[in-house]
């Protein structure tokens, strides 16, 4: 499974966050990845179905819902208020350097493109980080 | 209220734009158990066929919403629409048990190992520099069973 591990970190990671940026430029190559890249969330589905089978390959059912699911669910919510205290941080920082107020269009484009990078990156980390501990409950 | 119940998948608002996909996992951590157990317990022969079965249905709901009342985001960020990439990590787990238990008879030879790698190595190019997303129906119903294939096979490869 190191393979796929690899593959699903560096999608995560590195190729996920240039999504962003890929959506706002001309070039065809880079329009195509950026409608492809989307093949990431389907790695982390099929490694949770993956790993779904073996923990209750390894226990029973009662055991799984005690103990697996009350361990990983703790960890979502932690994920979320991480991401959404992070996102909101970045959304104020830039509203304050880029002066949102004002009616310039391209700086709106700018910081649509640096908030979705962001989100994503952090999202899929946070996503990714998930895998890891789950994997490590095994 | 959606993301802390995890059903902002089915929900207009998150709070986070990737809570969809944590939904979508907790739900299917919470159901697939069950079926699991239960395919595994009555059905052991057939349980193959159930998840051939529900990697199809996933497709059924696809090709249903895309010709009805269509939104992307009915089709990208709901549990039923994608259940195939969950279904096909069961039939990994499932085929990574077999080939375990039967490992001193199966043999694949050298070359068609070479051919599997440079099959999926191409098809990896192309998911990644492909342009089949422009044809409507490929994107929205077709894209995630070729994702998903070419990942089970990957993984057999290395298996």
């Amino acid at each position: 499974m190191h393979a796929l591990r690899t593959i699903a970190l560096i999608q995560f990671i590195i190729l996920h966050p240039l999504i962003g940026f890929a959506q706002y430029t001309d070039s065809k190559v880079i329009q195509s990845l950026a409608h492809n890249l989307f093949v990431c969330m389907d790695i982390l589905f099929l490694l949770s179905g993956y790993f779904i089978y073996f923990s209750i390959s390894k226990e029973n059912l009662k055991n799984y819902y005690i103990k697996r699911l009350i361990r990983i669910i703790p960890t979502f919510y932690i994920a979320f208020i991480l991401y959404f205290y992070l996102i909101h941080q970045e959304l104020n920082k830039t509203s304050k350097i880029m002066n949102l107020n004002s009616d310039n269009n391209q700086l709106l484009e700018l910081y649509k493109v640096f908030n979705l990078s962001i989100q994503y990156w952090w999202g899929m980390f946070y996503l990714s980080r998930i895998i890891y501990q789950r994997e490590s409950l095994m | 209220m959606g993301d802390v119940l995890f059903i902002s998948n089915y929900l207009p608002a998150r709070i986070v734009n990737v809570g969809w996909a944590i939904s979508t996992i907790v739900q299917v951590y919470i159901i697939f158990p069950l079926l699991i157990h239960f395919t595994n317990k009555f059905f052991k022969s057939y349980r193959i066929l159930f998840w051939v079965f529900l990697y199809f249905l996933a497709i059924l709901f696809r090709i249903y919403h895309y010709n009805n009342h269509f939104l992307e985001e009915k089709i990208y960020f709901m549990t039923h629409t994608r259940l195939d990439s969950f279904v096909i990590g069961i039939l990994l787990a499932e085929f990574t048990l077999y080939y375990q238990d039967k490992k001193r008879i199966i043999q694949i030879p050298t070359w068609l190992r070479l051919m599997i790698i440079l099959i999926f190595l191409f098809n990896f190019g192309y998911i990644l520099l492909g342009d089949y997303y422009k044809i409507p129906l490929m994107n929205y119903v077709f894209k995630y069973n070729y994702y998903n294939l070419t990942f089970f096979f990957l993984v057999m490869y290395f298996i």
